[in-house]
């Protein structure tokens, strides 16, 4: 089986987020990117099927990170690496998930994969989530919130999708075929630094040059950020204090004596 | 031309989100002017479509093939009805099912797509639909374009209020459009009944990614003791695997009606609220004072737990 991982940086949501002046969107300038994580169990489910015989290359859309991205996937077990290159994306300007989507899909299409993995979701996905995208694109059956992938004979895999209240259902999804994982049977393991160095130095990234073309696109109008706390009453004082209130809060709602 | 809501069920019953969700298509429906028609699909419901009364029109797509979700066949009754129905606007709760088709029809209908939908309004430049991005730290607000596709955030305030009464019509179809898909069922795993059900605890101590290692989860269960409960998590903690999934609260966790949630570095992503928004109250620490989880919390703490958990334990059991 000839699996494709795709991978995308998103905006680490640790660091502040500060609207434009203008009210049109969020100031990108200072922003620090990271690997989703969903695409992280993606990769790490997708080797789980390698150490099994199966082949898994790695793909992600040009970006601040992209290298990184990539040598991480590499030094994790992907085995070729492709970057996903576009004069009509502006990756400062952020990349919607159906741009990303059509890239991708314009860089696979004619490469043979039976199965596509990526992460569940982005956190700016709303254009929608890429795996849904390009299962359309691609003409292929299409599962998300998967957990867990298992060959099925030679031309179908075992998947297994999270449903509210912890069910997993378990599915039989005809190969070739696109999954959105959000979790790994095991989460990825630790990877020394040393490790992504040497993949640095040693993997090379080929770039694939693709064309998008027009999209339905939302188009952002305004962004706010919410009043935060507009509810919640602010428990001051050093923590000694603040857990002395807690305490009362704690006895006045019944749930301690 | 009209608006289609996708209702969803589970075990013969339509699930806790869609009469939410068919308040939002009510809502939507009254702001463009178009009728609500819902669309139900499985095999064996007539006798719940009453609960979509509100409605001008409930569909029923009913065949035994379609008796357990299956992707790409809701994929293709979504796609038949909303092109039989001429919808301008299909309205899903953003769920696991939505997650599999939601998008797929956006693009197959070259509809525009908007995901984690809080609300819709009428704006000076047309209706305009606001969602929640930057997982919920930023609301957006975009323009409805001519066909499109909401993903709508279980728990939305909606103007309407669903009645479960009225006069819908209600129209049955035949599923005889469906060729046979490429995915099929099996079979449905429960999860683990043999550890605690955090359902039944008044008070619930809830760590998520601010727990930072698996070593400082000892310290959260040394905080349940003292308040004699147990610990639940969001989704990393249990990804990670330091928190049997039995203890996840949210979207595909549990959902929790304690009289008090705690909330221990829980950012509040929309899919941990979806589970806990329905806490008489909540509690939450957090380092950062932006936190979306600050908005929906009774009181909140912007302090390291680790500078207050270990205070917290110790007034606690010294406390008068």
């Amino acid at each position: 089986m000839k699996i494709a991982v795709l991978l995308k940086e998103i905006i680490d949501l640790v660091e502040e987020l500060t609207i434009m002046d203008d009210g049109s969107g969020v100031e990108r300038d200072y922003l620090m990117y990271k690997a989703n994580e969903f695409d992280d169990f993606a990769l790490e489910e997708a080797l789980q099927l390698k150490a099994a015989g199966h082949s898994v290359d790695a793909y992600a859309i040009d970006g601040t990170e992209v290298d990184s991205l990539l040598h991480t996937a590499f030094a994790r077990g992907a085995e070729n690496l492709f970057k996903v290159v576009s004069d009509e994306i502006d990756v400062d300007a952020g990349v919607s998930s159906r741009v990303a989507a059509k890239a991708f899909y314009e860089a696979i299409k004619d490469k043979g994969y039976d199965l596509v993995m990526t992460g569940v979701q982005g956190v700016t996905d709303i254009d929608g989530p890429i795996s849904g995208h390009l299962s359309t694109l691609m003409n292929r059956p299409h599962m998300s919130v998967v957990v867990r992938v298992d060959p099925d004979g030679d031309n179908a895999v075992t998947c297994m999708k999270e449903f509210p209240g912890g069910a997993l259902g378990e599915y039989t999804v005809q190969l070739p075929a696109v999954l959105g994982m959000q979790s790994a049977r095991s989460p990825p393991g630790y990877l020394p630094i040393a490790k992504i160095r040497k993949a640095s130095k040693e993997a090379t990234i080929n770039e694939v040059s693709v064309s998008i073309g027009d999209l339905p696109l939302v188009s952002v109008t305004s962004a706010s950020i919410p009043q935060t706390g507009k509810g919640a009453e602010m428990i001051e004082g050093d923590p000694a204090a603040q857990a002395a209130k807690l305490v009362e809060i704690f006895k006045s709602k019944g749930v301690l004596s | 031309m009209s608006v289609l809501v996708v209702t969803e069920t589970n075990d013969g019953q339509f699930t806790e989100n869609t009469m939410d969700l068919a308040a939002f298509g009510k809502d939507v429906a009254n702001v463009s002017g178009l009728p609500l028609t819902c669309l139900v699909i499985g095999n064996g419901l007539e006798g719940i479509l009453g609960e979509l009364g509100d409605a001008n029109e409930v569909v029923y797509v009913e065949d035994p093939k379609l008796a357990n979700y299956v992707p790409d066949l809701w994929e293709s009754v979504i796609s038949e009805i909303a092109a039989k129905k001429s919808a301008k606007y299909i309205v899903f709760s953003y769920s696991s099912m939505a997650v599999d088709v939601s998008a797929a029809i956006a693009q197959k209908l070259v509809a525009h797509h908007y995901g984690a939908c809080q609300k819709i309004q009428s704006g000076a430049d047309g209706i305009e639909v606001v969602s929640g991005s930057y997982g919920g730290k930023v609301l957006v607000t975009t323009k409805a374009a001519d066909l499109n596709v909401l993903s709508v955030v279980p728990g939305s305030e909606t103007t309407y209020k669903w009645t479960k009464s009225g006069g819908a019509t209600i129209t049955k179809e035949s599923a005889d459009f469906l060729s046979p898909g490429k995915i099929a069922f099996k079979q449905m795993h429960l999860p683990d009944s043999s550890d605690v059900d955090i359902t039944t605890y008044e008070l619930l101590v809830s760590v998520g990614r601010g727990i930072q290692d698996e070593a400082n989860i000892e310290l959260a269960e040394e905080l349940a003791t003292a308040l004699n409960t147990v610990v639940s998590g969001s989704r990393p903690v249990i990804d990670q695997g330091w928190l049997p999934k039995t203890r996840q609260v949210g979207k595909s966790g549990k959902s929790v009606k304690p009289k008090l949630y705690l909330a221990l570095g829980i950012s509040g992503a929309p899919e941990h609220v979806e589970g806990m928004r329905n806490s008489l109250s909540i509690i939450a620490v957090n380092t950062d004072p932006k936190a979306p989880i600050f908005n929906i919390a009774e009181y909140g703490v912007n302090t390291d737990l680790f500078d207050l958990v270990p205070e917290l334990i110790e007034a606690i059991n010294n406390r008068g």
